[in-house]
């Protein structure tokens, strides 16, 4: 991978793919939980619909059980109004025929309506107790009640006590032809038969139903004991629902039923009787369409990501890979491979931006190239320019040397013509001031320009003298071995008398043990004379003239010969200057400009070279290297 | 000085010069005869020989050194004292002249003391080596 800013690499492959995957789970996901509530919630419906359906269907059949005893009792009853007052004999022949009519009657009677206690009955013998007997107060007074307005009534549940049969007092009112109520007949029925009927209808595969009455009692139920036990059920949802007198139609999800576990549950009201069939239906056995759907919707979820995975993966494998391409080949171009082309045959916006590196890459190859080329030219040049700069600076050593030799020539040559044309004139002026100031006596008017003409004649002889000297130094002469600390010692003999007057202090420091040098006597005793009356002059008020020699340390091979002292010094800008013929720093008539220089042409003139080391108001030091040209002599002392 | 007189032959092309000698060595008691150029300086020398001679090197006619070869040939003992009018550091012209028989070589413009010191020339017999330079006068 190649590494680049410094945030962590990221595959363009994994981020396409798993951008493909979130965006398609999440519209999966989405689409899944709509389509599962929307089913939900019209499976609840269904459900819902099915429990009332089979609740009404229930129902029907319960209330038919019922209808069916009261039918037979209104029938009776209007049979017994009709036939005006039978015997009391008879009246009990009718009632038993009408208990026998029915297995759920277990006893019929009749009551007088204007004597209410005087009524007849009809029990099988050992039978169960008295109907009337058996009923509470409010209940009979509720029978009495609604008979007397020509209703029918059934009452609440009661259980017997001997046989444990659930039980429910009928009555209808019996009616004369003028519609006069003449009585009651009633009659206790058994819900045994109901009983039967409710416990073996279906609900499902595993649902249940039973029948409560107005007040959330339970009336008839599979489990007879719990119908026994009298139980109120209005604690359960579908219950309470219908003893509020709420409609049938959606409930919760799913609610506690009678066995207590999770129900869907539906309610049929059977207005006459009062009563109501409750339907319930194990959630998980209701739901389980929903449920079965649920995974069917899971697994296809599941299979859409992998398959939106595998897609994702193809696609953007499918996007990166000319990406992937492209960065190679750039990495390759990275590596100066800048042939590298790259084969991209889609037709889209990958393919022109191939193209277009393609392109790059080849522009960037003559660009290269153009750019190698120039390079070359450019370190060509450069290295001719070296050249150049090296040949330049050789031309101009050697232009200033033959600048500097053509100088010393045309001096040389000026010098040779004018001396011998100056020495016979200076010869007479010199001659004749001698003379005149030998025979001059003291005090004499003519003794001070005389003296005058002396002196100055005198420095125009050291004048031209220089200038001949200074003519012969490029001509060869003749060279002999020479003790160098002696030729010092010679040349300072001379130089000694002026330091003398000057107030100058001379220190010699021979070196010893100094190899011989070959080179002309004068020469060398010129270096030094010229040196330390240079070195006088740059002391006006007295100092210090060191004059030394030694081995070189810096130069091996060369000896040196070390003049300083503690005058005025040589500003920087004059150093360069100094060696130049005709440079001087002395008033006009002072200097020739020749001394320093003559030092210069000698020392170059042997193979050797001179260094100033000056400071402004320190003083000087000259050093003149000269080569060594033969075996080292015994050390001599100046 | 003794009394007699001494004569001096200056040969040189320079007037200037043969004045500054009879100025510097009449007052001495030299008589001071001159010659203006190497063939006149040479016929002089055949007449007769001379306590010292000044002989310039540079001159018409003749040279210096030229004069100084035919002269020894005639007098071997004449006492010169060439008068250059160039320098020499490297002592070479000196020592040639000398091998030519000069007794001196001075330097123009030369001092006083050069001519004073050189007319001890004459005290010493010219050349020390010179014998004849004394029997002669």
């Amino acid at each position: 991978m190649p590494k680049h800013a410094p945030e962590k690499f990221r595959s363009l492959t994994l981020t396409l793919a798993a951008a493909f995957f979130i965006l398609s789970a999440v519209v999966l996901f989405i689409s899944g939980s709509v389509q599962t509530y929307f089913n939900f919630q019209a499976q609840r419906h269904i459900v819902s619909a099915r429990q009332e359906l089979i609740a009404r269907n229930a129902g029907d059949a319960v209330k038919r059980f019922v209808q069916k005893r009261l039918n037979t009792l209104k029938t009776a009853s209007r049979f017994s109004g009709r036939s005006g007052d039978p015997a009391r004999q008879d009246r009990k022949l009718f009632l038993e025929n009408l208990r026998n009519s029915d297995p759920a009657f277990r006893q019929v009677t009749m009551v007088n309506a204007r004597e209410l206690e005087s009524h007849t009955s009809f029990r099988p013998a050992g039978g169960p107790p008295d109907l009337l007997g058996r009923q509470k107060g409010p209940d009979k007074r509720e029978m009495f009640s609604q008979t007397g307005r020509g209703q029918n009534y059934i009452g609440p549940l009661y259980i017997d006590a001997a046989t444990h049969e659930p039980l429910v007092l009928m009555a209808v009112p019996i009616m004369d032809a003028m519609e006069n109520l003449k009585g009651i007949l009633l009659a206790e029925v058994n819900l045994k038969l109901m009983q039967d009927m409710v416990g073996t209808l279906k609900v499902g595969d595993s649902g249940r139903s039973y029948v409560v009455d107005r007040r959330g009692n339970l009336l008839a139920f599979g489990d007879i004991s719990r119908v026994l036990k009298q139980e109120n059920l209005i604690r359960l949802h579908e219950v309470s629902r219908f003893v509020t007198g709420g409609g049938p139609g959606a409930g919760p999800v799913a609610s506690k039923g009678i066995m207590d576990t999770y129900v869907v549950t539906g309610h049929a009201p059977l207005d006459n009787p009062d009563w109501a069939v409750i339907t319930e239906l194990p959630a998980m056995e209701a739901y389980q369409p929903l449920i079965q759907m649920y995974k069917l919707s899971a697994l296809s979820i599941l299979l859409g990501l992998i398959l939106a995975i595998m897609t994702g993966l193809y696609l953007s494998k499918k996007i990166t890979r000319p990406l992937i391409d492209l960065r190679n080949a750039a990495v390759k171009i990275g590596r100066g491979e800048l042939n590298t082309q790259i084969t991209v045959a889609a037709g889209n916006e990958i393919g022109d931006l191939a193209h277009a590196f393609n392109q790059m890459a080849r522009n960037l190859r003559e660009t290269t190239t153009s750019i190698e080329a120039l390079n070359k030219e450019i370190t060509e040049r450069k290295k001719a320019e070296g050249k150049i700069k090296a040949a330049y600076a050789e031309l101009k050593t050697a232009q200033d040397r033959l600048g500097q030799s053509e100088k010393m020539a045309a001096v040389g040559q000026l010098a040779a013509g004018v001396a011998h044309e100056m020495n016979n004139p200076l010869g007479i002026i010199l001659g004749f001031a001698q003379s005149l100031v030998k025979r001059l006596k003291e005090g004499e008017p003519l003794a001070l320009p005389l003296k005058t003409i002396e002196r100055e004649a005198v420095r125009c002889k050291n004048l031209v003298q220089n200038l001949l000297t200074f003519s012969r130094t490029q001509k060869n002469e003749q060279q002999e071995l020479l003790d160098l600390n002696s030729q010092v010692e010679s040349a300072l003999a001379l130089v000694e008398a002026q330091t003398k007057t000057r107030g100058v202090e001379l220190i010699r420091e021979p070196g010893a043990g100094l190899p011989m040098i070959k080179a002309g006597k004068i020469r060398i005793q010129q270096i030094i004379i010229n040196l330390a009356n240079n070195a006088v002059d740059a002391m006006p008020k007295g100092g210090t003239l060191t004059v030394g020699t030694m081995l070189s340390d810096r130069r091996p091979g060369y000896v040196e010969i070390k003049v300083g002292d503690t005058g005025m010094g040589i500003p920087k800008e004059l150093q360069k200057k100094i060696f130049e013929p005709f440079f001087t720093t002395k008033e006009v008539g002072k200097g020739t400009g020749l001394g320093l220089s003559l030092v210069y042409e000698i020392a170059r003139a042997y193979g050797g070279d001179i260094e100033l080391e000056s400071e402004e108001g320190k003083g000087a030091k000259f050093t003149v290297f000269l080569p060594v040209r033969a075996e080292a002599a015994p050390g001599g002392s100046l | 000085m003794t009394g007699v007189k001494r004569h001096i032959l200056i040969i040189d092309d320079e007037q200037g010069f043969h004045d500054l000698f009879r100025f510097i060595l009449e007052p001495l008691g030299f008589t001071v005869n001159s010659a203006y150029d190497g063939v006149e300086g040479l016929a002089r020398l055949k007449e007769k020989g001379y306590d010292l001679v000044f002989m310039d090197v540079h001159m018409p006619k003749m040279t210096g050194p030229e004069l100084m070869k035919q002269l020894m040939q005639i007098r071997p003992s004449q006492p010169v004292v060439i008068m250059s009018s160039g320098s020499d550091p490297a002592q070479t012209f000196e020592k040639d002249v000398k091998e030519l028989g000069a007794a001196a070589c001075i330097f123009k413009p030369f001092e006083l003391e050069e001519i004073t010191k050189n007319l001890e020339l004459i005290a010493n017999g010219g050349r020390g080596n010179h014998e004849q330079n004394n029997t002669r006068s």
